[in-house]
């Protein structure tokens, strides 16, 4: 039994050393994808089949990029942009992980609650600008607001699923120990919807990201990347479109790939939920 | 109980007792479903009983009672002479499956245990990797539970219920889905553990070899009757039950009560 079980443990570094390579394989990958895709754009590019006003040279988005980070134009709306979406995301998770917890503690609140969630969560965020302007105006507020609408859903119904999925048998394993009150739920409860809730939290986050941009185009207030999108459109000036666009796909990649991914990945290994899936 | 009478150890005092404990379930069309009727144990201080029966007779719903988790029942339980009310640590119940917390280490989820049971930081380390020894899990304090064998899993499971030095342990089935090798080394080693603890422990079955090998007395539910058949002292001594003639005889007599169905 126990030659079996550090045979297992063998496997399990080995595959880690091999998820190692996918990583690497994974990166280089991306690297190539990245030069294919600029190459077939410099191609149409030069093939002039689009004037040129529409499409840029990579070259010539790669200066306007130097040149927006130089004047410090993308530095700013960056930074704007990132400060309203952990500020809508903090938001959201406070509000979804306490209206989530009221859900559990009130079951009919819950019930109903959850059926209006899984709508509102669908609703697209683009159509909550208008009600923002008109209530809050043009400014932080009111793209905070439509951050949060968009996303607060998701945490509040991964919050609900999260907790009342958690196996009963966990519950009475504890409650037998002498488990109950905010023991039982910090100690217990919190940790087994975790992987629930994390997912919760990437659905949001990319929910919050999607909504923050279209509404820095749409509630205008001067800073920020889809404010940086608008000018571009408005003095049509292809190359800052597509340099801060850009910056967006990054932005959003990293976030997902090197934050939640890595979170992920850390919790799945730690309950084995990766090794089930392969037996 | 007439049969300890006879017996040579000096007489020891009766340490859980169910007097006329009757269980009914209401159901959706509130009719009655009766799972228990009448039914009265006692068992001695330090004994190990287990109660043996097929699947619906009632005996895990028995240990839901004895540990608390249901408290509407008729009949009289009583611990140390004091009514069993709600959920304690002094009665702790094994699971047949594992019910150890896969966001923890085998020696967190000990660990957990003693935090639970108000043990001072300073001597829970010390004491979580104590019970993780007599386990012979010493090894793999630091694993995962999914990381570990379903044999291994108990083993955790049982430091565990052990940590919190419970007056009785409710063991539900906690080796029904594990291999008959595993299986028979779990049970010397239980065994070992009891002689050293002398823990009082109730075991639910469904396996006639299991309940035999184990108890002190094996108590036969039947589904048909809502509660015990019968009873079977085994006053053989437990290192020598492996191969032992009469306890053949004992286990065919079993059997046949088991599945006679009368």
């Amino acid at each position: 039994m126990e030659t079996q079980i550090k045979s297992n443990s063998k496997k399990v570094s080995l595959s880690n050393k091999i998820v190692n390579k996918i990583i690497n394989k994974d990166t280089l990958s991306l690297v190539i994808f990245i030069s294919v895709f600029l190459a077939v754009w410099q191609l149409v590019y030069m093939s002039e089949v689009l004037p040129k006003l529409s499409l840029p040279s990579p070259i010539a988005v790669g200066q306007t990029i130097t040149e927006l980070v130089l004047d410090f134009t993308l530095v700013k709306g960056t930074a704007f942009t990132l400060w309203r979406l952990f500020l809508g995301f903090l938001i959201s998770l406070a509000l979804g992980l306490i209206i989530g917890l009221l859900m559990i503690k009130f079951q009919q609140f819950g019930k109903t609650m959850s059926s209006f969630a899984v709508g509102l969560q669908s609703f697209p965020s683009i159509a909550w600008i208008p009600f923002a302007i008109l209530l809050i105006g043009f400014n932080d507020s009111g793209i905070l607001f439509v951050v949060v609408m968009s996303c607060v859903f998701s945490v509040m119904l991964s919050t609900y699923t999260g907790l009342r999925n958690v196996p009963p048998i966990y519950i009475r394993a504890a409650r037998n120990m002498g488990a109950k009150g905010f023991t039982l739920f910090r100690y217990v409860l919190i940790p087994a919807a975790t992987p629930t809730l994390i997912m919760g939290m990437r659905q949001a986050w990319s929910f919050a990201w999607h909504a923050l941009i279209g509404a820095e185009m749409l509630i205008t207030t001067l800073v920020g990347l889809g404010y940086i999108l608008s000018v571009g459109r408005e003095f049509s000036n292809m190359s800052q479109i597509i340099a801060t666009m850009i910056v967006i796909f990054t932005i959003g990649l990293i976030f997902d790939r090197v934050v939640f991914i890595k979170i992920e990945e850390k919790i799945r290994d730690r309950w084995g939920l990766d090794q089930q899936k392969i037996d | 109980m007439m049969q300890f009478k006879n017996q040579s150890s000096p007489p020891q005092k009766v340490f859980l007792s169910l007097k006329n404990v009757s269980k009914k379930y209401i159901q959706r069309n509130s009719e009655s479903n009766t799972v228990l009727e009448n039914i009265n144990i006692q068992i001695l201080d330090g004994e190990i009983v287990t109660i043996l029966g097929k699947s619906g007779c009632g005996k895990s719903t028995l240990l839901n009672l004895i540990a608390g988790f249901e408290n509407s029942f008729g009949g009289e339980i009583l611990l140390n002479g004091k009514p069993v009310k709600d959920i304690s640590p002094e009665r702790i119940m094994m699971f047949q499956e594992s019910a150890l917390f896969p966001w923890l280490t085998a020696f967190q989820n000990v660990d957990f245990a003693l935090k639970m049971a108000k043990v001072p930081k300073n001597q829970r380390e010390k004491q979580a990797k104590h019970y993780l020894k007599i386990v012979g899990l010493s090894d793999y304090s630091n694993s995962y539970i999914h990381q570990l064998s379903g044999g291994m899993k108990q083993r955790v499971s049982l430091a565990r219920a052990l940590s919190l030095n419970p007056k009785i342990l409710l063991m539900d089935e906690p080796f029904a889905a594990l291999d008959i090798t595993i299986k028979k080394t779990l049970y010397k080693e239980l065994l070992n553990l009891h002689k050293k603890t002398r823990k009082t422990i109730l075991f639910v079955t469904h396996n006639i070899n299991e309940a035999v090998l184990l108890g002190d007395r094996v108590i036969v539910m039947s589904p048909r009757i809502y509660g015990i058949k019968k009873e079977y002292p085994i006053d053989i001594p437990k290192d020598q039950r492996d191969d032992d003639l009469s306890i053949k005889n004992i286990i065919n007599q079993i059997t046949a009560d088991l599945y006679d169905n009368a």
